[in-house]
């Protein structure tokens, strides 16, 4: 799998235990070049471990993974000049200037003297930052901080860059644009390995695996996944006192789960046509006659909690084809 | 290595120790501080002894007799009192720390040819201060005693009562000035608090802060990181070297007898053991607490009380000795005083500069092995 040129990232196998705790059991993937590819999870499933195995700054305890041809196992410091990665938690220096801070990672990442300021140029307009470039890095806020980390990932133009929860405790705003400067780079042929728990921006990506407690628990592209991956049918029902009926509807005969989406429930069922005639008995007999019930697509989060429930009850991944 | 990586991490590393100028401010006055405390405080001769004296006899005799503690240098007779209760006072109170009862019968006994008892009553809490009195006091009373023999002998025409008669010419520290052996000692004192605290620091904040992360993450070589971190802080310990060197010479007034370029070059060695000292605490703990805290213990007060700073290694008990081996400071002090007091080079402290060079070689060793580009 190293030698294929259209495989950015493949990971056989791959653990990692701390101590007893299992953090990574096993799991298997491979990344295409070019390729906006997704981890998606709870906090603690796993997803920062992974990255740190792919980047080489953290040893695996079993498996094999090969990045951009490369083994992780061995090779780590070759994996490292031919990457970007940005961390989850905010890693420049506060108490450097925008610039400063570019520059440091020009010198490490030994851009050519000659290129350099060029260089600099290029990541100041690319992630908007120039009215910002001479203020310490310490009061920008999230959004900036989080596109001059990207800036400084990607000054040496590596081919595969990986983001470990890039857009966590930044505004939406903030999180749009950032996801407009990685579609920007993927369309330049760049793939990006990206790690999240926004089942929204998850939407963004070519490709995600749903990673629970150390494995995946289904790899697809957002769509299939959305059609294909779930058994179940998702009702959304639209009445007023949402809250209050959530409670009530969970004694439906029929209805696996429910939750609140905005001001509408969305509950998970096997027979979309049984439980919708249920619950429109129940709504008449307590004389509520303002409300809908509609079949619809179910969403990733809905894709995600009920393959969680499924993953609990048997074990095991959705298997698509 | 990479020179622009190496570059990187020094330009870097400087504009942060500037931005923090506070830090910046306390290495460089931490050695005046010191300087000042050990040279101007930190004296360990004993001078002005406060002695106060009972005279019961008051003759022409006892009064002679104290005239010479009143006219030495050594001596600062406080009071003369009347009474053990007034006495007991003094010492209480810590006006004397010794008190001489002069009989009322002393002139009658010398005149007799006997005996004159003198009682001396010493404040014993400080062991050192009281025994280097005694000592003085034994001094002026065998000096006053051969004065006295040599009076009633002459009149017998016996003339040499001193058999032996002792010439001495001390060397080096020709005054017993304390501060001529203190200052140089201090020297090593300072290169270590900078050395090892400041660079305890470094690599610790950047994993504290989450930058080492980022850091690790690049294919900087190991040793780029440490030498690009070292070379600040060596620059910095180098100035507070010459610091101390011309405080040295032009406030404490040290005689400075050997070679200049000779001192610098050893500082050098010891400041690069020291160096590699904290950033290997630094690589260790992860955490800037304690890895001050490490070098705190392990420099600094090994500096201070092993190195024969101001505690002579000879009275130390065997086995603390033997540790006083691989205390480094003990041979910088060794080299500090021989190339100050003595004015020797090379040829007699090769040793003690190769010691250094084992040590320094060995700290950056420990450092590099230590030191992995991986999160734990």
């Amino acid at each position: 799998m190293a030698t294929d040129n259209n495989i950015a990232v493949s990971v056989k196998d791959l653990e990692k235990k701390f101590g007893s705790f299992i953090a990574v059991n096993r799991i298997n993937f491979d990344v295409k070049r070019g390729e906006i590819f997704g981890f998606l999870g709870p906090n603690g499933a796993g997803k920062s471990t992974t990255i740190k195995m792919l980047c080489g700054i953290l040893t695996p305890t079993a498996g094999s993974g090969y990045v951009d041809g490369y083994d992780i196992n061995r090779e780590q410091e070759l994996i490292k000049q031919n990457i970007g990665y940005m961390s989850q938690k905010f890693s420049l220096y506060d108490d450097l200037t925008v610039e400063e801070n570019i520059d440091f990672y020009s010198g490490i990442y030994k851009v050519p003297p000659k290129r350099q300021r060029e260089r600099k140029e290029e990541i100041i307009s690319m992630i908007g930052i120039e009215e910002f470039k001479s203020m310490f890095t310490g009061i920008l806020s999230g959004g900036l901080k989080q596109r001059l980390a990207l800036g400084c990932a990607i000054i040496h133009e590596p081919k595969i860059i990986f983001l470990d929860e890039p857009t966590a405790g930044v505004d939406p705003i903030a999180r749009n644009n950032f996801w407009k400067l990685i579609k920007e780079m993927a369309n330049k042929g760049i793939t990006i390995f990206v790690t999240t728990h926004y089942m929204d921006e998850a939407e963004n990506c070519d490709r995600l695996a749903l990673i629970y407690q150390g494995s995946i628990i289904a790899m697809d592209t957002p769509i299939n996944l959305k059609t294909q991956c779930m058994k179940e049918k998702v009702l959304k029902i639209s009445v007023s006192n949402a809250e209050e009926w959530l409670y009530k509807l969970d004694k439906v005969e029929g209805i696996k789960e429910s939750a609140l989406f905005g001001t509408a429930i969305h509950t998970i069922v096997d027979d979309a046509v049984k439980v919708k005639q249920s619950i429109k008995k129940l709504f008449q007999e307590t004389d509520i006659k303002d409300f809908t019930i509609e079949s619809i697509q179910a969403s990733l989060e809905d894709v995600f909690i009920s393959l969680i429930e499924s993953h609990e009850k048997v074990g095991g991944m959705c298997e698509l084809k | 290595m990479n020179l622009n990586r190496i570059r990187a991490i020094i330009k870097k590393e400087f504009i942060q120790i500037i931005r923090d100028y506070r830090s910046l401010a306390l290495a460089l006055i931490n050695p005046v501080i010191l300087l000042c405390m050990f040279g101007f405080a930190l004296s360990l001769d004993v001078n002005n002894v406060p002695l106060a004296i009972w005279n019961q006899d008051k003759s022409q005799i006892s009064t002679d007799f104290i005239m010479n503690f009143e006219n030495s240098r050594y001596f600062n007779v406080v009071g003369y009192l009347d009474s053990y209760d007034k006495l007991q006072n003094y010492i209480d109170r810590k006006k004397a720390v010794m008190a001489m009862i002069i009989p009322k019968d002393f002139s009658k006994f010398i005149q007799s040819n006997q005996s004159a008892p003198v009682q001396l009553l010493v404040d014993g809490s400080d062991a050192n201060t009281a025994t280097i009195a005694m000592g003085y006091v034994n001094a002026v009373v065998a000096g006053y005693n051969v004065k006295l023999i040599e009076d009633s002998t002459s009149k017998l025409g016996i003339q040499n009562l001193s058999p032996i008669d002792l010439r001495p010419r001390v060397w080096f520290n020709e005054d017993f000035k304390s501060r001529n052996y203190i200052i140089p000692g201090i020297i090593a004192m300072i290169i270590m608090m900078i050395a090892a605290q400041l660079s305890s620091l470094t690599i610790a904040r950047e994993w504290e802060r989450g930058t080492m992360e980022q850091l690790i993450s690049t294919p900087i070589r190991r040793g780029e990181i440490i030498l690009g971190k070292f070379i600040p802080y060596f620059i910095i310990g180098f100035f507070d070297v010459l610091i101390a060197i011309s405080m040295g010479q032009f406030v404490f007034h040290v005689p400075f007898r050997g070679n200049l370029v000779l001192l610098l070059i050893v500082s050098s060695i010891f400041l690069t053991g020291g160096l590699a000292q904290g950033i290997y605490f630094s690589i260790v703990a992860k955490n800037q607490r304690l890895a001050t805290q490490m070098a705190v213990l392990t420099t600094f007060l090994p500096t201070f009380i092993l190195s024969g700073f101001v505690f002579p290694i000879y009275n130390m008990p065997k086995v603390i000795q033997i540790i006083t081996y691989v205390v480094p400071a003990r041979y910088f002090i060794t080299i500090l005083r021989g190339i100050y007091l003595k004015g020797v080079g090379l040829n007699i402290l090769w040793i003690q500069i190769l010691f250094l060079l084992l040590f320094a070689l060995f700290m950056i060793t420990l450092a590099g092995r230590k030191f992995k580009k991986k999160i734990t």
